[in-house]
This record gives structure tokens, C-alpha cells and sequence, in this order.
């Protein structure tokens, strides 16, 4: 599979025969992407970078039993959600600090410093920003995890627990209502979420 | 009309949205020239999609290498402790023994993280504590114990304070333990043979324990002993040895030499053999009187526990020191004492109908390498008694 990482089948197979030089290679791949999608789900940026180390522990260890085409950033996300979440589980527990639930995902948009080149009115950006405001922890990890991570449909479906369609249906909306807040001279979005059954996905 | 959903299920324009890299941005201009029908298609998507480009905390170069060197220490330590653990599960077959070591030791135990701490006294197993060990066991720290079940083995730490454990076929050794205080616990039915890391040769014989540091400091060498052992000393001119006992107010220093040093916590008398060089015994009689002695060889100094007495005989040290090759000599010998030695060999127990009969006096040669049944038998007979088996490890003397 191609991605963003470039052909990893190679560097995979590799550390699987237990290369260490491909698992540092694997290891450097991934890490920011892993350091990025943990601090939007915990802001203890020590206990990220211990869940980090268990993740490729745990991969290092599991590496004779994953299949050849697993997809690792997936892997390697999933992975690491769940050991942040046991591990703040656990915490809890001990300390029985917050009664939260453990699913905050607190993403911060940068929106207002890349959009230089297209003039948006100040209106136009205040509306976006509500619409990003009103989505729930659940809808922007869908929405992070599409976008920023490059995830499938299903994969994000296993992440956050929502059916598939359900995850798609999700960003379409999301998608449809900036756009509409944007300026709704176009009916293009709302076209494209009617549209949704042909759509095939990557 | 172009069908939007083509883009944002696109990988590459997604790329082009929120990783924005050259290459993206030279593909995407090229598209949009190609198809300058979607050109307003692919604008309106990419301004709604740059909405969401998050806001990411990032991880600096620094920590990003301290993960990984973490996490290559973590794999080393893992890959190592399997070593281990291979080896353990061939000789750690009781794990009761060792339970029982955590659970009768517990305040006892003692690991000694300074090495000028050398208190040993408060911290050594009791006599029974080291009897009810099902095998030798060697204390490396805290967290690190090793059972090994063999009958006799062998230890040797390398001047770095490696230690390579030799019991049988199986040979297992441990790194890292340097400037530690380790423990090792012979009890009876067991020896063990230990090479320190400066040469030294240490015989232990059953139902004792040695406490050592896995590496010595320059100018001194300290062990404790409570039980029997036969030194071979290394010599070194400047780094006495000294062999503590489980009485303060006697020790043992020496040179480079060769010695027996019997000093059970339970006996009356500690003795001390020398075979050759020499040696200092250092006691104390009184409060303040310290007192040094030098033996020769083909001396025994008995020290008496209770009344801090020191005498010195003539013996002859074969007698004294065979038991490191399983023999026993003995001459003119109080037959208590050979029962008692018999007991801690074959972790046995040894009554006297008649007390009595244990203050009589023989002579003679035990083969301990023999089978337990041979050698009893071969005692009754030199002592012309009569011993009785009550079951597999109690007998009588009538």
C-alpha cells in the first residue's frame, strides 16, 4: 500500500525477519504522527511518549504474529489509543481524580493561521468556527483521524467504535456544512453528500 | 458535472490539503490546468477542508531519540531476562523454595547497597531459615534470585563482576551486578564452589551462607561466612581479605593463603584451619581487648564462643579441608561433631538415644561422594554403633 509513507511493504517484511535497522526505520516513520494523534487525546505529554514506547515494545514483540499487509499507521494508532486508555484508566482508578469519561478528544484547529491566501470574511470564519465547535469529541477524532491520519473508513470505524457508514457519514456532513458556511453559492456539497452511495473509497 | 466526492476520497489531494508538501502543490497545478473545469471544484473543497487542519503539539528532536533508546534498552532487557528466565525454568523446578526464601527471609533479607555497610550480622538467615531452602540460592539483588538445584555447583564472577553459574549441563550468567552485595545460600544436602572477583576460591559447605560484593574496592577485601568454608585467597599485598563471622568480635585477615574457616552461627567453637600462608585471627576477649593472632600452618584455632577463649592446636589441615572433595578425615574426634557434619552433607537428622555416646571419641575416613545409606553405614561401623533409619531423612543412634 502507498501512502504518505512512502512503500513500507519492504520495511515491513524486514522487521519481521527482525531487522532492527527497520524497526528504527518504522519507529521514525510513525512517531510524530503517534506523538500528534496521543496529545489530542491526553495533554500529559510524558505519559504519551511512555504509551509511545509501549506501542513499538508491544509491536516489536507481536512482530511474527501480524500479517504482511497489515496497514501500521493503523496498527500503530490503534494501538496506541488503547494503551493510553488503559493506562488513564488505570491512573483513575488509583487517584480517582476525574470521573470523565476517558473518550475527550481535544483537537485545536489551526485554521485561522493557513488561511492566509483566500480572503475569508471575518463572518464566514466565525460561523466555521461554531460548526467545529458544536462537533462532538467522537466527530472530531472521525474528522482527525480521516483527514490529518489518513485512515480508511473502517479502520476509524475500529478506533472509535461507530459503524463504517456511520464514520463516512460523519465527515460528509461536517465537510457539507463548512462548505455551506463558506457561502453557499454553489450547491456542490450538498450534491456530493446525496451522492454518497457512489462514492468509492480509497 | 465533476463529481466532488472523487476529491475527497482522493489520497493525494488529502495529502495536498493537509500535509502540503511541493510536490503535492506541483501535481494539484498541473490537474487543475489539465481540468480547469473542476478548478473551481477543488478550491471550494480544499478552503472547507483547511478548516480542519489541526493544531499539533510536536516532539522534539531530543525526545523523540530518548523514546527510541528507551525502547532499545527495553528490548535488550527483555531479550535478557528470556535468557534468564530459559535458564530458571530448568532449575527453579520448586518454586516453593523460593517462595518460602521471600517469606521466611523477608525482614532478614538484606541487600547491601553500600559497600562499606558491613553489618552482615543483622541480616543473614537463621539457621533454619537456611536449612528449609530446597536449593543453593543464589541473592544477586533484590529483584534477582537464582535457584540452582544441583547438588554442587560452581560460581565464578569475572573481574568485572559477571557472574557465570555452572550447575550440571546448564551454564547461565548474569551482567550488571557490580558494586553489589550478593548472597549466596548453601543448605544442607548442598555445597557449592564460588570464584570471586579477584581469584579467590571459596568452598562452601552445606548449610551456610556468604555474603561477598560481586566486585571488591581496591585496598580491601571483606566476606562474611556463617557456616563452613575453605578459602583459597588470590593474593593481593594491597587488599587484605577479611573473613567476617557471625561474631563481631571475630575475623579473620589475611594475605594470600589457603584456610578453613568454620564458623556455623549454632556452633560453640569457631575454627580456623590454615593450610598455607598465613593468617591473622582477630577477636576480641574482653570490651576493648582486640586481639591478633597469627596462625601457621598446620594450625587450628579454636575460638570459644562463649567464653571468647582462643586456643591453637596442632592438626593436620587434610582433615580439615578433604570435605571440599567430599571426604571426611577425622582423628580423635567427638562423634557429636561428625554426626552434626553428617546432618548438614545429606540434610539429614541424626539422634542419640544416649547423649552421651555423642562426646565419644573416633577416628577415620568417610566417603560423602557415596550413597547417604553407605557412608551412615560405614560410621556405625567405625563407631561400632548401631544406627536406625525412622524414615528417609531421620535416624538414630543407639
Amino acid at each position: 500500500m502507498q501512502d504518505s509513507e512512502g512503500n513500507t511493504d519492504y520495511l515491513w517484511k524486514e522487521f519481521k525477519r527482525g531487522n532492527q535497522l527497520a524497526f528504527a526505520s518504522i519507529y521514525n516513520l510513525y512517531v510524530d504522527r503517534l506523538f500528534i494523534y496521543g496529545s489530542k487525546l491526553t495533554p500529559d505529554r510524558e505519559l504519551v511518549k511512555d504509551c509511545i514506547q509501549e506501542v513499538f515494545f508491544d509491536l516489536y514483540n507481536k512482530r511474527h504474529s501480524l500479517s504482511d499487509t497489515d496497514n501500521i499507521r493503523y496498527y500503530l494508532l490503534k494501538s496506541l489509543k488503547n494503551t493510553l486508555l488503559r493506562k488513564i484508566q488505570r491512573e483513575r482508578r488509583i487517584i480517582e481524580l476525574n470521573k470523565k469519561t476517558t473518550s475527550d478528544f481535544n483537537i485545536e484547529y489551526s485554521f485561522e493561521k493557513k488561511i492566509i491566501e483566500n480572503e475569508i470574511e471575518e463572518e464566514k470564519k466565525l460561523l466555521v468556527k461554531t460548526i467545529l465547535a458544536d462537533l462532538n469529541d467522537k466527530q472530531k477524532e472521525i474528522l482527525f483521524l480521516r483527514f490529518m491520519q489518513g485512515l480508511s473508513y473502517s479502520e476509524i470505524s475500529e478506533i472509535v467504535d461507530i459503524a463504517s457508514d456511520s464514520v463516512k457519514k460523519q465527515v460528509y456532513r461536517t465537510v457539507k456544512k463548512i462548505r455551506k458556511s463558506l457561502g453557499a453559492k454553489t450547491n456542490m456539497i450538498f450534491y456530493l453528500f446525496f451522492n454518497l452511495q457512489k462514492v468509492s473509497t480509497f | 458535472m465533476a463529481d466532488y466526492s472523487k476529491y475527497l476520497e482522493n489520497k493525494k489531494f488529502i495529502n495536498w490539503v493537509f500535509s502540503q508538501n511541493d510536490e503535492d502543490e506541483e501535481y494539484w497545478n498541473n490537474y487543475i490546468e489539465k481540468h480547469p473545469e473542476d478548478k473551481k471544484w477543488i478550491f471550494t473543497l480544499k478552503d472547507a477542508l483547511s478548516f480542519l487542519i489541526s493544531e499539533d503539539d510536536t516532539l522534539s528532536q531530543k525526545e523523540r531519540s530518548e523514546i527510541l533508546i528507551r525502547l532499545n534498552k527495553q528490548i535488550a532487557l527483555q531479550n535478557d531476562n528470556q535468557d534468564r528466565f530459559r535458564y530458571r525454568r530448568i532449575f527453579l523446578r520448586s518454586a516453593a523454595s523460593l517462595l518460602l526464601l521471600l517469606a521466611v527471609g523477608g525482614g532478614a533479607y538484606y541487600y547491601y547497597t553500600n559497600q562499606e555497610d558491613n553489618n552482615y550480622s543483622d541480616y543473614v538467615l537463621s539457621e533454619e531459615q537456611v536449612r528449609g531452602q530446597e536449593s543453593v540460592q543464589l541473592v544477586l539483588s533484590e529483584s534477582e534470585k537464582v535457584s540452582i538445584e544441583n547438588d554442587n555447583s560452581v560460581i565464578n564472577y569475572d573481574s568485572t563482576g559477571e557472574v557465570m553459574i555452572s550447575a550440571g549441563d546448564e551454564a547461565f550468567s548474569v551482567e550488571e551486578n557490580v558494586g553489589k552485595k550478593n548472597t549466596l545460600i548453601v543448605p544442607y544436602g548442598k555445597r557449592s564452589k564460588l570464584q570471586l572477583a579477584d581469584g579467590t576460591w571459596i568452598h562452601i559447605n552445606s548449610g551456610s551462607q556468604l555474603i561477598y560484593p560481586s566486585v571488591f574496592s581496591k585496598n580491601k577485601r571483606e566476606v562474611y561466612i556463617d557456616g563452613e568454608a575453605y578459602f583459597e585467597v588470590a593474593e593481593n599485598k594491597d587488599a587484605p581479605f577479611i573473613v567476617k563471622t557471625p561474631q563481631e568480635d571475630y575475623s579473620i585477615e589475611v594475605v594470600g593463603t589457603s584456610f578453613n574457616v568454620s564458623a556455623y552461627k549454632v556452633d560453640r567453637n569457631f575454627e580456623t584451619v590454615l593450610a598455607k600462608g598465613i593468617v591473622n585471627i582477630i577477636h576480641k576477649s574482653g570490651v576493648l581487648s582486640t586481639k591478633e593472632m597469627r596462625l601457621s600452618p598446620g594450625e587450628m584455632a579454636s575460638w570459644d564462643v562463649h567464653s571468647r577463649k582462643i586456643s591453637v592446636a596442632k592438626v593436620n589441615p587434610e582433615n580439615y579441608t578433604l570435605w571440599t572433595q567430599g571426604l571426611l578425615l577425622f582423628e580423635d574426634l567427638e562423634l557429636n561433631r561428625i554426626v552434626k557434619r553428617l546432618e548438614r552433607y545429606f540434610n539429614i537428622t541424626i539422634k542419640f538415644e544416649d547423649p552421651l555416646k555423642g562426646s565419644v571419641r573416633i577416628g577415620g575416613k568417610l566417603d560423602l561422594n557415596r550413597e547417604m545409606e553407605v557412608v551412615l553405614d560405614n560410621l556405625a561401623v567405625t563407631a561400632s554403633l548401631k544406627l536406625e533409619k525412622i524414615d528417609e531423612t531421620q535416624f538414630i543412634i543407639k
